[in-house]
């Protein structure tokens, strides 16, 4: 097990170093001159002599390997540079924003698992009965409707109709309910799909089948039959994690949520690039660690993973 | 008498075919039964719906009694005490038997625990002399291993362990034989007749294997198609078959059993 942790930490590295270089080309690949982004921002006419005084100082003089080089040897040490706007350290934003987005990911996910796990195995119990079929129309509504449309539905029914809570922004411990719903909505359809459908596919397997036989209660079976779906579940799950962080964006600007979603937004409306390379890089890091972690504690819940490792 | 069954009918809801029809035959004390037919005749379905062990979509009627109930009428929970104290079950295929996911000693500790209503480490104890009395060398080893880990007659003796610590007053065997190697199905069928002979447990065998049938039963019910074509004792129907079927069986398996027998004869290891 620890060699599998080893071999799988090691293969992380020329990953990263592939998805640095990669964000790093597309955002140079962009038209419009940072020097003179940064200079127009700050209400400077882009003269010539400025411009090219500009780019001096934002070492866009130099090569692209050079500069690729500078930026991720500043990058792992935790500096991102400034932003254009207001000239602060990137990474400051990126930390002020960072533990709205995590409470409402977080918050998401654990609706998400519970609302999932619930409904599947109450699915699987009453497989074929009212009950799974009811639950299985409604995760079909679910994943048919656009996650926006429902937090715009959400907003206009919880709060403007009823007025029970905020609409917008990060005011009191209720304004996360509306945002994390509706962010959790749209994964909610696919894992009830994903775990009731494996769970009813391992009700006819055999263990099942002598489990039963050897007079087992209904309850250990279900676990047994639970335990065994869960694999392709975590796998997603796992992956959700990054999805969730990043994918806050659309949700984070419907509710005025101070997150990194919204800093992304406005960074990439500004043409703030050291913002939105930073925002790429964290991403990355993000989705890379969480797969990492999802092979390893897959690799653990199977005894048939670990050996072949 | 142990075990009543009466115009047992087994009719697929989904597919609209009757599976098993009209299966009547009593097991008494000490009177192993076999049930033989083809694969596909409806012998493993026939003790399946006994047990309550089909799917949902499986109609089963007809009548078998256990000591003066029916299990066709009882409730799942009496259901589950008759299959953990009374009826147990080795089931056709060991290597898909287990959750794949824990060790076999747990599964098999699991069991005792719940039905014996003992400890832990009662549990264990029982387990490991179980297994020793299998043959089974080092069993505290093999009781830490995950099934994939462990071969289909190892995986096999651990249900008959599970079974026998169990002590229930009948073990079905489905196809105990026909997954395992010649020398295993002989080792497998001696510890059958030494567990007949010494704790006293009844089994109903069911194989297609004519010779082992004829080894370890007095009873015997043919099946064809899901409809029994003949059922007596079992010396009787071997010599002198009655149905045309039952003497098809026995001219043409019979014949390629003998090897088997032979090896029976001599012992698994100078054959």
């Amino acid at each position: 097990m620890k060699r599998y942790i080893i071999k799988r930490l090691l293969s992380v590295i020329p990953l990263l170093i592939g998805i640095s270089f990669l964000a790093f080309i597309l955002i140079n690949l962009s038209e419009s001159d940072p020097a003179e982004v940064a200079l127009r921002v700050n209400e400077i006419t882009p003269t010539d002599e400025a411009v090219a005084q500009m780019r001096e100082e934002l070492g866009l003089d130099k090569s692209f390997i050079e500069r690729y080089l500078t930026w991720v040897t500043s990058s792992i040490k935790g500096d991102f540079g400034n932003s254009f706007i207001n000239n602060k350290p990137v990474i400051n934003e990126i930390v002020q924003a960072l533990p709205a987005t995590l409470l409402l990911a977080l918050v998401s996910f654990i609706i998400i698992v519970v609302i999932s796990v619930s409904a599947s195995i109450i699915c699987t119990i009453f497989e074929e009965s009212w009950i799974d079929r009811t639950i299985r129309g409604l995760v079909f509504i679910g994943e048919a409707m656009p996650g926006y449309w429902i937090g715009l539905l959400l907003m206009w029914f919880f709060s403007i109709k009823l007025n029970l809570l905020p609409t917008s922004g990060m005011t009191s411990w209720a304004s996360v309910i509306l945002p994390g719903v509706t962010l959790a909505l749209a994964y909610i359809s696919t894992y009830v799909r994903l775990l009731r459908n494996n769970m009813v596919q391992n009700k006819s397997e055999n263990f099942v089948l002598y489990a039963k036989a050897r007079g087992m209660k209904k309850r250990i079976i279900l676990k047994r039959i639970f335990k065994n779906s869960l694999q392709t579940t975590i796998t997603a799950l796992g992956m959700s994690i990054p999805k969730l962080i990043a994918g806050t964006v659309i949700v984070e600007n419907i509710f005025a949520w101070p997150g990194i979603g919204r800093l992304s937004v406005a960074a990439i409306f500004n043409y703030d690039y050291p913002v939105i390379q930073a925002y790429v890089f964290l991403m990355a890091v993000l989705f890379v660690a969480c797969n990492l972690l999802v092979d390893i504690v897959t690799a653990m819940l199977d005894p048939r993973m670990r050996k072949e490792v | 008498m142990l075990l009543e069954v009466k115009n047992l009918s087994i009719y697929d809801a989904e597919t609209k075919d009757t599976i098993v029809e009209d299966i009547s035959f009593t097991l008494e004390q000490q009177r192993n039964l076999g049930i033989v037919g083809e694969s596909g005749s409806g012998k493993s379905m026939t003790v399946k719906g006994i047990l309550g062990l089909v799917a949902p979509w499986m109609k089963v009627s007809g009548t078998a009694y256990f000591e003066g109930e029916d299990m066709l009428k009882m409730k799942a929970k009496a259901m589950q005490n008759i299959r953990a104290r009374h009826i147990s079950m080795i089931l056709q295929d060991a290597m898909s038997a287990f959750d794949p996911l824990d060790t076999v000693g747990k599964q098999m500790m699991e069991t005792l625990c719940e039905h014996l209503k003992i400890s832990r480490k009662e549990a264990k104890q029982i387990s490991l002399n179980e297994l020793g009395s299998l043959g089974i060398q080092e069993a505290s080893q093999m009781m830490k291993k995950y099934p994939h880990q462990l071969s289909g007659g190892m995986l096999q003796r651990c249900m008959i362990a599970i079974a026998v610590a169990i002590k229930p007053d009948v073990i079905i065997a489905d196809e105990p034989t026909t997954a395992l190697d010649a020398i295993t199905q002989s080792e497998v069928i001696a510890t059958f007749q030494r567990l007949h002979a010494q704790k006293r447990i009844t089994f109903i065998f069911i194989s297609h294997d004519l010779g082992v049938i004829r080894h370890l039963t007095e009873e015997v019910l043919v099946m064809k198609d899901g409809k029994s074509v003949e059922y007596g004792r079992t010396r009787e129907v071997f010599r002198y078959p009655q149905n045309k079927y039952t003497k098809y069986l026995v001219d043409t398996r019979l014949n390629l059993a003998c090897s088997f027998e032979k090896i029976m004869r001599k012992g698994p290891y100078d054959a």
